[in-house]
C-alpha cells in the first residue's frame, strides 16, 4: 500500500536520504532501524509531508503523494506519531485526542474511536481531564499514539515510541503496538531499539547514513551477523 | 456547572449595566475620555491576543495595523467624502490586507526572528506615514477629520457607541477561539509540528490569525480618528505596539477577559499616576515589574490559580466523582 522509490531529501546542501526505496504491504508492520542520523525520522517526515523530497516518489494506495501537503496526507489516512511524543502540553488528554480527529467531521465515528482509544489505554480514560503536560513520559507516549489513532488511520507511522521510557514501559508500548497491528492497522515503525522492533515487525530495513544497506524478514535480520554486531550489541 | 454559568451571566449583566451607567455617574469628561480609550485599547489588546495569546506568534507590529486603519478611515472620509461607517469598513479591509502582507512572509519565522520582522514592519508603516507627504501630510498629521456622527457631541455619546462595539467584537472573538478554528490556533501555539501532523494547515491558520487581528486593530484605528478628529504618525510608534502587548501580558495571554482588564487597567493606571509627574513612568515600570513577578500568567492566570485552589478545597470535602 505504501511504496517509496529512490527517495532523496536534502537539508540545505546536506543530503539526508540518498535514494531510499522500500515498501509496506497491507497488514504489515515494517520497521526502519538504524543509528542516530541514519535518516529514519527524515523518511517518516517526508512521507507525512513535513519535509519535501528533492527526488523520488512516494505512492500510497496507488496515488502519488510526494508533493501533497501534510493536511492532505492526513486526510488520505496516514497518521504520524512524531518523535518525542509532542502532545499539546496545556490541553487536557481529551482535548488532545479531539485534536487528533481535527480533519474528521463524523461526530459519531470520533466518539467511537475515542472510546476505542480509552479501551486500549485505560490510564488515559482515568486521566481524561488532566492537562497533558503533567502526564508521565509513558502516558504521554500513549496519548501521542492514541491521538494518532483518532485520525482513524489506514497507516500508522511511529517515530521512536520507546525513546526515553523506562524498560517496563517500553515493553508495554510494544505490546500495544502489537495489539494495534493485530486489530488491522498497518504500521511503519522507526526505532533505535532494534531488538524489540524486529521482534514485533514482519519485515525490516536497515538504514545507514541515508541509504538502505540491508532488508529482509525481521527474523532473518535478527540473526544477521551485521545487524547483531551493529545494533543488537552481541 | 449550571450554577457556575448562571453566576457568570449575572456578573456579565452587572458589568454591562454598570458600564452603560458609567458616563452618567461619572460626569467628569476626563474620566469619560479614559473609558472611551479603554474601549479602543480593548479592541487592540484583544486582537493582538488572538495572534500572540492564542496562536503563539509574538508580534511587535500591532500598532501598524492600528495606524493603517486610522489613516485609511481618515483619508477616505476626508479626501473622498465617504461616510464614517464606510471609512470604518475601508479601514478594516485595508488593515486586513496588511495582515496578509505581514502574515504571509513571516510564516517560516519563529520566536525572536518573528519579533524582529514584526518590529521592522511596524517601523516601515510608521515611516511611510511620516514621509508620504502628499498623502498623509507627514508629521503635521491630518486635522479636521469627520466626527463619528453629527449627534456625537460629548464623550459619553462616544462611549455609548464604542462600548457596545467592543462588547460585540469580544463576544465574536470568544466564539472564534472556542470553535474548530480556535482549537487549530491553540494547537499551533502549543506545538507546531504536532499541529501539522494532525492535518492543521499552518500557513492558513497563521495568516488567518494575523488577518483577523489586523482587521480588528484597523477598526480600532478608525474609531480612534473619528473620536479625536486628528491623526499623526506619532500615535503609532513601536512603543505603542509594546504598550498593547503589555496589556495582553498583564491581563493574561490566551484568555478572553485578560486583555480587557489589561486595557482598562493600564489606561486608568497611567492616567491616575499623572500626579506623580516625572516619576510616573518610573512607578509605572516598577508596578509592571511587580505585577509580572507576582502574576507571571497575568491577572487572569492569578484568578485561575486562586479559584482552582479554592475549588480543590471544596472538592476535598465532596465525595470523589467518577
Amino acid at each position: 500500500m505504501l511504496n517509496i522509490e529512490n527517495l532523496q531529501v536534502h537539508y540545505g546542501r546536506i543530503e539526508a536520504l540518498k535514494g531510499v526505496s522500500f515498501s509496506l504491504a497491507e497488514g504489515e508492520i515494517v520497521t526502519l532501524i538504524g543509528a542516530n542520523g541514519a535518516g529514519k525520522s527524515t523518511t517518516l517526515k517526508t512521507i507525512s509531508g513535513l519535509l519535501r523530497a528533492s527526488a523520488g516518489k512516494i505512492t500510497f494506495m496507488g496515488r502519488d503523494i510526494t508533493t501533497l501537503r501534510p493536511s492532505a496526507i492526513v486526510n488520505m489516512g496516514i497518521a504520524h506519531v512524531p518523535e518525542g511524543r509532542r502532545v499539546f502540553p496545556k490541553m487536557t488528554v481529551e482535548e488532545n485526542l479531539e485534536m487528533g480527529a481535527f480533519v474528521r467531521k463524523d461526530q459519531k465515528g470520533i466518539k467511537e474511536d475515542m472510546d476505542r482509544v480509552f479501551q486500549t489505554f485505560p490510564i488515559l480514560k482515568e486521566r481524561r481531564t488532566q492537562i497533558a503536560g503533567t502526564l508521565s513520559g509513558g502516558e504521554q507516549q500513549m496519548l501521542a499514539i492514541g491521538r494518532g489513532l483518532m485520525t482513524r488511520p489506514r497507516l500508522l507511522l511511529l517515530d521512536e515510541p520507546s525513546l526515553g521510557l523506562a524498560p517496563i514501559l517500553v515493553e508495554q508500548i510494544f505490546q500495544i503496538i502489537d495489539d494495534i497491528h493485530k486489530q488491522g492497522t498497518p504500521i511503519l515503525l522507526v526505532e533505535q531499539n532494534a531488538y524489540l522492533a524486529l521482534q514485533v515487525a514482519n519485515r525490516g530495513y536497515v538504514l545507514e547514513t541515508g541509504s538502505v544497506v540491508l532488508e529482509g524478514d525481521a527474523k532473518d535480520l535478527l540473526n544477521n551477523e551485521h545487524v547483531k554486531k551493529a545494533y543488537l550489541g552481541e | 456547572m449550571k450554577n457556575n454559568r448562571l453566576i457568570k451571566i449575572l456578573v456579565l449583566i452587572v458589568i454591562l449595566v454598570a458600564a452603560a451607567l458609567y458616563p452618567i455617574v461619572v460626569q467628569r469628561g476626563y474620566y469619560q475620555h479614559l473609558a472611551v480609550m479603554g474601549c479602543i485599547y480593548t479592541l487592540l489588546a484583544s486582537s493582538l491576543n488572538l495572534i500572540v495569546g492564542y496562536t503563539g506568534q509574538l508580534s511587535l507590529g500591532h500598532a501598524a495595523f492600528y495606524g493603517v486603519g486610522a489613516y485609511t478611515s481618515a483619508l477616505l472620509t476626508l479626501r473622498l467624502g465617504w461616510p464614517v461607517w464606510a471609512g470604518m469598513l475601508g479601514a478594516m479591509v485595508m488593515a486586513g490586507v496588511f495582515g496578509v502582507l505581514l502574515g504571509t512572509p513571516t510564516l517560516r519565522l519563529k520566536g525572536s526572528y518573528l519579533v524582529i520582522a514584526t518590529l521592522g514592519f511596524g517601523e516601515i508603516v510608521r515611516l511611510v506615514l511620516l514621509n508620504w507627504m502628499s498623502l498623509t501630510r507627514g508629521p503635521m498629521g491630518l486635522t479636521g477629520i469627520t466626527r463619528l456622527a453629527p449627534w456625537a457631541v460629548t464623550k459619553a455619546h462616544y462611549f455609548w457607541v464604542y462600548f457596545p462595539i467592543a462588547v460585540i467584537v469580544v463576544v465574536l472573538l470568544n466564539q472564534l477561539v472556542n470553535s474548530r478554528t480556535g482549537r487549530a490556533l491553540k494547537a499551533i501555539r502549543e506545538d507546531q509540528v504536532a499541529a501539522e501532523v494532525m492535518g492543521i494547515n499552518l500557513a492558513f491558520y497563521k495568516v488567518l490569525a494575523f488577518t483577523v487581528g489586523a482587521v480588528i486593530a484597523g477598526l480600532a484605528g478608525s474609531l480612534y480618528v473619528h473620536y479625536v478628529t486628528f491623526v499623526s504618525p506619532d500615535s503609532f510608534p513601536v512603543a505603542e505596539s509594546i504598550q498593547i502587548l503589555v496589556m495582553v501580558i498583564v491581563g493574561g495571554m490566551g484568555t478572553i477577559a485578560g486583555p480587557i482588564i489589561g486595557a482598562f487597567g493600564i489606561v486608568f493606571l497611567l492616567e491616575t499616576m499623572r500626579a506623580l509627574a516625572e516619576y510616573r513612568m518610573v512607578i509605572y515600570g516598577i508596578t509592571l515589574f511587580v505585577v509580572i513577578v507576582l502574576m507571571p500568567d497575568g491577572f487572569m492566570g492569578a484568578v485561575r490559580r486562586v479559584s482552582s485552589i479554592l475549588l480543590q478545597r471544596g472538592v476535598r470535602h465532596a465525595p470523589a466523582g467518577d
